[in-house]
């Protein structure tokens, strides 16, 4: 597990990679340098706030708990933290939660995040973590909460792509519009790619055959197949036939997770659930140090980019030291 | 010129009519994009009363970004590319089916290079890899998802008669030359794999309907879908071809070459964990056709033809560098072919197969199986045709070894090795050793070197082919002697064949590849007719053959953004020794030439284009040749309402060249078939 101090140095770091127009934070460079130097601010206890936290797992899964167990090393002091995994009980038990300040929640998953923020009086707060799209889980419409989203900036996402491939020109994906999210990603990515760049997207449509979605994708003339979090898409299947089929035509593949450019994909980004789990503690804190009237917000992640080394050699394509150097994971041969 | 006849009957195709109508129909809703129902939250985490429903599904998405993914790309465990590939494949995809409007296997394979296909009548065809092929062509193994389909008892497959669905078939790979030891036993001329969507490729609904002019039909739905770790494939069709002389207008004309009948093909998948996954499925596949010639006897009654395919599949991937599964499955088949023979056949083969990665470039696989078959013959007729009737039962154990080593990073050496041993006709073993070198770094260029073994067991239907047919007149012959007799073979050996290739793979850039392959092969021992006496006819199976065979099959394809095209001339040359001698199949056609073309020329429009021209066909032994021809295929296809529907017209045959008719080896009767056709199809999905 990463030191805290550490964080709090990637997050300078991270902060140049962070987009104009990012969610606004109270975090600035200078007190992140004074609380470093000030030291022991990751194990200053909370004086005051709740004595009580509530910590709501969407479900039973080892990656909600492992954000758990960040934001516990956190959060030390004498606040009571409790588990609970959502049922069917929870909605009753959440609206009657006393609003007097005494109990804090923190959400982990989407299906938590929207049952808290749609149950629980608005005085008491909501910290999320573990949420794909915090708009939809409808968190961000709620006073008195404050967390880190999954999704990161499309942009960002370009701006690893141009150093790592700078010829890339014509950006694939492969989306399905059912549910929304697949549109979203393909608007967002559209709005991210730089003047001069384009994007082919390919709609995989009720009844059509991946492997033929993925055929006309890959035939159309790109550079790289760009890949979005979509448990509707991206099953292990439709991973697997993406990434020979793009092997087979030379098309390297940005990936959505560390275990994607693991499974082959030449490069991607990772989110550890740690961060996660820490970036909501750190949230929770502020959101109870400025009270009651600060405006809901949703931080973006924590993430690392990842290298796949034998798919750079199998599609031969060279990979700057300096790209590799900023890689966090890279996966090579023996 | 064949002139159109109309069916006396249209009220026949009013079914069909009204299915295309009704497919139509669907699509004005789809194309108006009517909302789609709300999902339902998961009653286990349902909104409380007063709160309204919404979808609460995002975990999934939440934790997609944890999910543990197969490697598909490791240092040690390299995914094949096809252009370094041991052996020389081509490829028939989903997409060239679908633009193209083909209904049939064989129509499919009749544009690929290294295949030579032959139309006997309306539901038989001859089709082998590089010649050798016949209505049951024995050379070439066929298979479907890398199961045997090939009847135990002719050891070939009947193409028109397989459980498999055109709209179904993710690809099409055919290798060309002597397979090698990873494809099963008797891949001897070459192999037809036939692959099929899977389960969890697949969902929604899809229907498919096709017709030509002269009122033949094919209509297909499949269901596909997914709850939790099981998917499924549930897919039915039913098709029906008209008799040639329902189409061809000539005096005197008459056939029974009807085909009509359903198939299903339905799959299963349950994902066990993430290191395990259970396939099973079952096919089936009835026709009903008419009476074909046998030995030159004319049945009388319609034939009535199943076959049932079960299979169940475990496969596993234990380890990061390991993966394997063990398989079982069955074949059923029932000929019925009434006043003349009935032939039921089973067969039950357990197999395994385990890959892995031991390190310094080395990618073993071992495998092996064993089949358990039984051919059962029953003779009803009245004609004195008799043949060997009392069942037959076959056994085959067969293990092989394979190793590809990537020495360097442009170097590779596999070596493959196979063994069988068959209850009736003992052991032999085949091997395939190649070296595939890329000759430039970044492995544009790649070239392949091999030298291959392979063997083909005789057949039951041919180690014990006894036929004794009519009788001649006494006086002033002495009674009881048949006017055509084979007598029983004696001692049959195993066909064998070595071969040498050589192979090469360019991507030359901007879009074009070329890939060009040439062989020299030996035949040792093929099997044919040795003719003892022409009055009665009498003769008698043998291994009496020797061959020599060299070709070249060189192919320039270009693709660039909706534009896809391809161009290929094969040639194929075969000497016999005896010259003329018999080989129980039609040779290889000696000038092959074919290209292909598919082309969105505006969005959602697509024009696509198959054309093969082939220099004449050699029938074995001195009868008369099969004339040259060129066929043209043209479909145009209009997708729209989101990609969810194809309507598509085209023609088939543009040339009308491909109607001539041909008798199938051993037979007398040559079937015209109707050559120019004109068709309509569409496909919508859900």
């Amino acid at each position: 597990m990463l030191n805290v101090r550490f964080h709090h140095l990637a997050q300078l770091g991270a902060a140049v990679l962070r987009p104009p127009g990012a969610v606004r934070r109270r975090f600035t460079i200078a007190g992140a340098i004074a609380a470093v130097m000030l030291g022991g601010w990751s194990n200053k206890p909370v004086e005051e706030g709740p004595t009580r936290i509530v910590v709501v797992h969407s479900k039973k899964a080892e990656p909600f708990e492992a954000a758990e167990s960040a934001f516990r090393k956190l959060w030390r002091g004498g606040t009571k933290i409790e588990s609970l995994v959502l049922d069917d009980q929870s909605a009753s038990r959440f609206a009657g939660t006393p609003n007097d300040g005494s109990v804090a929640f923190v959400a982990l998953g989407s299906d938590a995040a929207t049952r808290l923020a749609r149950n629980l009086p608005e005085a008491v707060p909501l910290a999320f973590c573990m949420v794909s799209d915090p708009e939809a889980a409808g968190v961000t419409s709620r006073l008195n909460t404050a967390g880190v989203r999954m999704d990161v900036p499309v942009a960002a996402q370009v701006a690893l792509i141009r150093d790592a491939l700078p010829d890339a020109r014509r950006i694939g994906v492969l989306f399905r519009s059912k549910g929304g999210k697949g549109a979203k990603a393909v608007e967002q990515l559209t709005a991210a790619v730089p003047s001069g760049w384009s994007v082919v997207a390919v709609e995989l449509t009720e009844g059509m055959a991946v492997a033929d979605a993925i055929a006309t994708l890959t035939s159309s003339d790109i550079h790289l197949v760009w890949t979005y979090a979509d448990s509707s898409l991206f099953d292990s299947a439709t991973v697997r036939t993406l990434l020979l089929e793009t092997i087979r035509r030379r098309i390297p593949v940005f990936g959505y997770s560390t275990a994607f450019v693991r499974a082959g994909a030449l490069l991607g980004i990772g989110i550890d659930p740690e961060d996660q789990g820490t970036q909501a503690a750190e949230a929770l804190k502020d959101l109870l140090a400025t009270g009651s009237e600060k405006q809901p917000a949703a931080d973006e992640p924590r993430f690392s980019f990842a290298l796949n080394r034998i798919v750079a050699e199998k599609l031969s394509i060279p990979l700057s030291d300096s790209v590799v150097r900023r890689a966090k994971v890279v996966f090579d041969g023996d | 010129m064949n002139q159109l006849k109309t069916s006396g009957t249209p009220w026949r195709h009013l079914p069909t009519i009204t299915l295309l109508v009704m497919t139509c129909g669907t699509t004005l809703p789809a194309f108006a994009q009517h909302a789609e129902p709300e999902e339902k939250a998961d009653p286990a985490v349902a909104a409380p009363a007063g709160d309204p429903v919404d979808d609460l599904g995002g975990i999934e998405d939440d934790l997609a970004a944890f999910r543990d993914l197969p490697v598909v790309v490791s240092a040690g465990r390299r995914e094949q590319r096809l252009d370094q590939s041991s052996v020389p494949v081509s490829l028939v995809t989903s997409q060239d089916i679908r633009y193209m409007g083909w209904t049939s296997v064989p129509e499919m394979l009749r544009f690929t290079p290294g295949m030579d296909v032959l139309r006997l009548n309306r539901y038989s065809y001859a089709v082998g890899v590089r010649g050798l092929h016949d209505a049951y062509a024995d050379r070439t193994l066929t298979l479907i998802n890398g199961r045997n389909a090939g009847s135990p008892a002719y050891g070939a497959a009947d193409y028109m008669r397989l459980p498999v669905l055109p709209a179904d078939i993710e690809r099409i790979e055919i290798v060309r030359g002597p397979g090698g030891a990873m494809w099963g036993a008797n891949a001897f001329n070459g192999v037809v794999n036939i692959l099929t969507t899977r389960p969890e490729d697949v969902k929604g609904l899809l229907m498919v309907s096709h017709l030509n002019e002269f009122g033949d039909t094919y209509q297909q739905m499949r269901w596909g879908g997914q709850s939790g770790d099981w998917a499924w494939k549930l897919s039915g069709a039913y098709e029906e071809f008209e008799s040639a002389d329902n189409a061809i207008a000539k005096d005197g004309f008459a056939s029974t070459d009807f085909q009509r009948g359903p198939t299903f093909d339905h799959e299963f998948s349950y994902k066990i964990n993430e290191a395990a996954k259970l396939r099973f499925g079952a096919a089936y596949s009835q026709r009903e056709r008419g009476p074909d010639e046998f030995l030159t006897y004319m049945p009388t009654n319609d034939g009535r033809y199943e076959q049932t395919r079960l299979f169940a599949k475990l496969e596993l991937t234990p380890a990061e560098n390991v993966s394997g599964y063990f398989q079982w499955y069955g074949n059923l088949d029932d000929y019925r072919s009434p006043s003349t023979l009935h032939v039921d056949t089973w067969e039950h083969d357990f197999e395994t197969q385990w890959n892995f990665n031991i390190g310094g470039g080395h990618q073993i696989t071992l495998g092996g199986n064993a089949r358990f078959s039984r051919v059962d013959q029953t003779i009803e007729t009245d004609q004195d045709i008799t043949l060997a009737d009392t069942p037959y039962d076959e056994t085959q154990v067969g293990a092989f070894i394979a190793d590809r080593w990537q020495m360097t990073e442009r170097l590779a050496l596999e070596g493959q090795l196979r063994g069988d041993h068959y209850s009736g006709t003992g052991g032999d073993w085949a091997g395939r050793f190649a070296v595939i070198g890329q000759l430039d770094r970044r492995g544009h260029h790649v070239m392949r070197v091999a030298a291959a073994k392979a063997f083909r067991a005789p057949t039951p239907a041919i180690r014990d082919f006894v036929v004794a047919h009519g009788e001649l007149p006494s006086p002033p012959f002495p009674p009881g002697i048949p006017t055509v007799a084979a007598l029983p073979p004696e001692d049959l050996q195993n066909e064998e064949l070595m071969g040498f290739e050589l192979g090469y793979t360019g991507d030359l850039g901007n879009g074009f590849t070329l890939r060009t392959d040439t062989y020299y092969q030996w035949y040792d021992g093929l099997i044919g007719a040795n003719t003892l006496s022409a009055r009665p006819l009498r003769y008698r199976f043998e291994n009496r053959t020797d061959a020599t065979a060299w070709g070249l099959e060189t192919e320039l394809s270009y693709k660039r953004d909706r534009f896809d095209a391809s161009v290929w001339y094969a040639l194929n040359e075969i000497d016999l020794d005896p010259d003329k001698s018999s080989t129980r199949s039609f040779l290889p056609t000696k000038h092959n030439i074919g290209a292909k073309i598919r082309w969105e020329f505006i969005e959602d429009w697509r024009v696509s284009a198959a054309y093969r021209y082939m220099s004449g066909t050699n029938r074995d032994g001195d009868t008369p040749d099969v004339g040259s021809s060129n066929a043209l295929d043209l479909a145009l296809t209009y997708t729209f309402a989101g990609g969810r529907v194809d309507a598509q017209v085209g023609v088939a045959d543009l040339f009308d060249q491909t109607g001539e008719a041909v008798a199938p080896i051993g037979g007398t009767i040559a079937d015209e078939t109707p050559g120019r056709t004109l068709f309509v199809s569409a496909a919508v999905r859900f």
